[in-house]
């Protein structure tokens, strides 16, 4: 006999985080325990996220677009190292040699880059930053001095 | 690693090592949670007082222990920074052991006198540990036996050194793909170093947290493993912008550090040193992460470093860059 139904990864991840905050955690004694306790609850709370949703994928693709929509400007105002930032297939080289080169040839090319790029980047490192929020909050509690 | 794995090797190790009196035994060894470059234990030798006496006395020791290159550093120089600035009477730990060879922990580690005291910061030891700071900078680094550190080249050495150093640490440890915001960080850094009035000793992680104090005075300046020759503004950019950030406001940090120790920190400069800090700390963070996804070391405090405290940096990085 089979179980008809497993329980989801998220539950059992769940069910971990919170017994380590709540049960575990008051009961340890060392400095020690009680920071890698900390950050271990929060770990599992930072691993559900990972479960909800491919976000390198997502990423990927939104950066590629927003690299992609440039290519035109490049082209037509770009000199050889501009047209050169296009040839990888990462978009993550891609956008970092593009913003490498706005910072070395500054002007309205260079500031039109930064206004595409730059807002897809801050959102991306902001979701990416609340995602990590509870490994960030367990770390700093942790940073008083002892 | 647990050091309690290793308890018997490593008391006979010290007892050689420190010429004690057999048998030693560890009957205490805590881990500390300050620290994340290093695994730190707090360990208790007991000894007989002489050799074949029933009469036990303890030795009370601290453990440093490498962690696979965490954070872009290693002891060696650290070691060697130490008993140089010990020898120049700078008051830092005593280093009693060095183990660089990695055989008995599995990483090398050094061991140092343990010295009672806080790190808990309080506004009473600020002064004295500003002027201490300052002291530090202000010594001769070939009177004070550093001479074996690079010396940075050319008037523009001590910031696109440090840009180099990082970079290649966060080259290094990369996972796939670049991160453009870091990227353009660092060619902006390179584009703006300024020239460095004056070379001297920087401790590189310094402020709050860093030094202990008993009874409202400063008895030990601590963790010099990102010790280098360079450019001073760098340490108060870094004590200002990152440690020291919630002692007070920056424009009373700049008053403070006039009154105290005569530094005048032009703002512009300071910018470019709180971005080069904030660089600095982006890179190293990456170190974590590369260490704890190759399973080396599986500590959640490496994952924690490796994503929220790598872009928690990043995000004040590109703040203070795009503020010109």
């Amino acid at each position: 006999m089979t179980l008809p139904i497993q329980p989801d990864i998220e539950t059992v991840l769940e069910s971990c985080a919170r017994t380590v905050r709540e049960i575990l955690l008051p009961e340890l004694q060392s400095e020690w325990a009680r920071y890698s306790g900390d950050l271990c609850a929060a770990s599992l709370e930072y691993a559900l996220g990972l479960l909800q949703e491919n976000r390198n994928r997502t990423r990927r693709d939104q950066l590629a677009a927003a690299v992609d929509g440039l290519r035109p400007k490049i082209a037509e105002a770009g000199g050889a190292t501009w047209r050169e930032t296009l040839l990888a297939d990462s978009p993550f080289v891609a956008a970092s040699a593009l913003l490498v080169a706005a910072q070395n040839d500054p002007g309205p090319l260079a500031d039109h880059v930064r206004a595409i790029l730059h807002p897809l980047l801050d959102a991306q490192l902001d979701a990416e930053m609340a995602s990590a929020m509870p490994l960030f909050a367990a770390f700093a509690r942790n940073m008083v001095g002892r | 690693m647990a050091l309690e794995a290793q308890s018997e090797a490593l008391a006979s190790y010290l007892e050689e090592r420190l010429g004690l009196p057999a048998p030693c035994r560890i009957v205490e060894a805590s881990r500390m949670a300050m620290g994340q470059s290093r695994a730190m234990y707090r360990l208790t030798l007991q000894h007989p007082r002489e050799p074949g006496s029933a009469d036990l006395q303890c030795e009370h020791l601290v453990v440093r222990v490498e962690q696979w290159g965490m954070l872009g550093s290693d002891g060696h120089d650290e070691v060697r920074i130490m008993r140089s600035l010990c020898a120049a009477r700078y008051p830092v730990a005593r280093v009693l052991v060095d183990e660089p060879s990695g055989a008995l922990l599995g990483q090398p580690f050094f061991v140092m006198e343990f010295i009672e005291g806080t790190s808990v910061f309080v506004r009473e030891s600020l002064d004295e540990y500003v002027r201490t700071l300052d002291r530090l900078h202000r010594m001769d680094p070939v009177e004070a036996g550093l001479d074996f550190l690079p010396l940075p080249e050319g008037p523009r050495g001590a910031a696109l050194a440090q840009v180099e150093r990082w970079y290649d640490v966060y080259r290094s440890s990369l996972l796939g793909e670049p991160s453009p915001l870091v990227e353009e960080a660092a060619q902006w850094l390179r584009n703006r170093a300024p020239e460095s009035e004056r070379i001297g000793i920087v401790h590189g992680d310094p402020g709050p947290g860093n030094y202990l104090h008993r009874e409202g005075r400063l008895v030990c300046v601590t963790d010099w493993e990102f010790t280098h020759l360079g450019d001073p503004e760098e340490d108060w950019a870094y004590l200002i912008a990152m440690r020291g950030m919630g002692v007070m406001t920056e424009d009373r940090w700049i008053d403070t550090l006039r009154d105290l120790v005569g530094v005048h920190l032009d703002r512009g400069r300071l910018r470019y040193w709180k971005a080069l800090n904030l660089f600095k700390g982006a890179c190293l963070d990456q170190t974590a992460l590369r260490i704890y996804v190759d399973r080396r070391n599986l500590a959640p405090n490496l994952l924690a470093i490796g994503t929220a405290v790598h872009l928690s940096a990043l995000k004040r990085l590109a703040n203070v860059i795009r503020t010109s």
